[in-house]
């Protein structure tokens, strides 16, 4: 009865510690007018094409289910948006690249049915002003996010100097999280040469390396929090003190394994897809890590 | 606590020893000490023996050796207060604080503010609070006064991912 209600509270006080980035909602709408570009130059570019099937007497296929997909996938983006929702909203973007990626494959197949030369030409000549457009469109959307991005990222900055100052408060060695701070203040750096670049795959660089980052802070963290509560662990009369200890043993080594190895913070970005990929297995397994983190809290409390 | 009650009665003898001393020092001189006269015309009188009186206490002067023992007796029965309160589990800490103070002033003479002290003393060992014993689940803080509770409310940990990987690389397609 202990145990669980010592699991409650602990998971209550992680709900109700949770940060939230308040620049969060301008972030998440930056986005969805990059999203909202994307889709008004489809539905621009079937209508086009259905044009140029109609001017060459080509048959093209029904596009309206596929729009009308897009069409709700944006709405669901604006909801999500508008709530702050940054795990909604990411659901959103996954389903409207699904949906993307349907369109496309009705396209391709569609163009190997019964088209004219005259046909694809005239689909060529009418996207280039449509590319115009929905580049302007671009444009305005990551002036957007290039505002709201520095406010994010300063966000974070901010509160984990808040969390530094927590634990280099009572004592703990915060060297680790102090230096993954300062990566984050040289991303700051460059977020406005990366916009001012125009470029997409150079803010795809700084969102991988900002994610990158956060990692990075986070298992420091858990490092410089271990590193400071073993000694005291160990000195205590904590009822689980051999479990902690060997847990938290094990957990350091863990943790020391991946931001000393595959998951070390590196600012160059040499391939995209690679650092990408990367990030997505740190993030998994750091996943794991923090719910033993958290569990070594739980079993703290459990055995005080 | 009774080493406390040994060194106020030590204390206690030695200023009045000391107080006796200086008044010995300060009694005038007896008629056997008056330095002749100078006067060889006139028979010397025959010194009258001194009367035999008995030989008076000499006191400290009555002001001061009054406050003394007040002061004194004040500080005893502090002591004993706080004894007695420290007995029935009550936290006497404010109150072994008071009386030291007011040995502090006694050992400087200052009576009056010693006794004051000791008085204030007495009541706070009369109206001590009980100890605060720690409950049997409560946590036994290390050498750093950092409780399992305070240690395990550092371990948390946000398991969000931040907004980043996802959003601007959803090309829609074109022909």
């Amino acid at each position: 009865m202990k145990k669980l209600l010592v699991l409650v509270l602990v998971a209550m006080a992680g709900l109700s510690s949770a940060w939230y980035n308040e620049a969060t909602p301008d972030m998440l709408d930056a986005r969805y007018a990059y999203a909202t570009c994307d889709v008004e130059y489809a539905k621009d570019w079937l209508s086009m094409r259905e044009g140029c099937g109609e001017e060459n007497n080509v048959t093209v296929f029904d596009s309206t289910e596929y729009v009308d997909s897009l069409d709700d996938d944006l709405v669901d983006l604006r909801e999500a948006a508008d709530e702050g929702d940054s795990f909604e909203f990411g659901l959103g973007v996954f389903q409207l690249g699904a949906d993307s990626l349907d369109l496309l494959g009705a396209i391709v197949q569609d163009a190997l049915t019964n088209k004219t030369m005259s046909f694809f030409s005239c689909v060529r000549d009418g996207e280039d002003p449509l590319k115009d457009e929905r580049d302007g469109c671009r444009t305005d959307a990551l002036e957007k996010e290039r505002g709201a991005s520095k406010k994010y990222v300063q966000n974070e900055i901010d509160y984990a100097n808040e969390q530094i100052d927590d634990l280099d408060g009572v004592g703990a060695d915060t060297s680790g999280m102090e230096e993954a701070v300062e990566y984050g203040e040289e991303l700051y750096d460059d977020i406005d040469p990366a916009f001012d670049s125009g470029d997409v795959k150079e803010i795809r660089k700084l969102h991988l390396r900002h994610s990158r980052i956060i990692l990075v802070f986070r298992l420091e963290k858990m490092r410089a929090t271990i590193d400071y509560a073993k000694p005291l662990i160990e000195d205590g009369n904590n009822e689980n003190k051999e479990e902690i200890l060997e847990r938290m043993d094990v957990l350091d080594e863990d943790i020391a394994a991946l931001v000393e190895g595959t998951c070390e913070y590196s600012s160059t970005v040499d391939n995209n897809f690679d650092y990408g990929r990367d990030n997505l297995e740190c993030w998994d397994d750091s996943l794991d890590l923090f719910e033993e983190f958290l569990a070594i809290g739980a079993l703290i409390l459990e055995g005080a | 606590m009774n080493g406390k009650i040994v060194l106020i009665v030590f204390l206690g003898i030695f200023l009045i020893l000391a107080g006796c001393a200086k008044k010995e020092a300060e009694v005038p001189p007896g008629p056997s000490e008056v330095t002749p006269v100078d006067n060889e015309t006139e028979e010397p009188e025959e010194e009258a023996p001194p009367e035999e009186e008995p030989e008076a206490e000499p006191e400290p002067e009555p002001d001061t050796s009054g406050l003394m023992n007040e002061a004194t007796e004040a500080i005893g029965a502090a002591n004993e207060a706080i004894e007695k309160a420290d007995g029935e589990g009550k936290d006497t800490s404010a109150a072994e604080a008071k009386v030291t103070e007011a040995e502090e002033k006694l050992h400087l003479e200052e009576f009056e503010e010693a006794k004051q002290l000791a008085e204030e003393a007495k009541t706070l060992a009369e109206n001590a609070p009980a100890k605060e014993v720690p409950a049997e689940n409560d946590t036994l803080e290390n050498e750093t006064g950092t409780s399992d509770e305070d240690l395990a409310d550092l371990f948390k940990i946000d398991k969000d991912k931040p907004i980043g990987d996802e959003g601007l690389d959803t090309e829609t397609p074109s022909s």
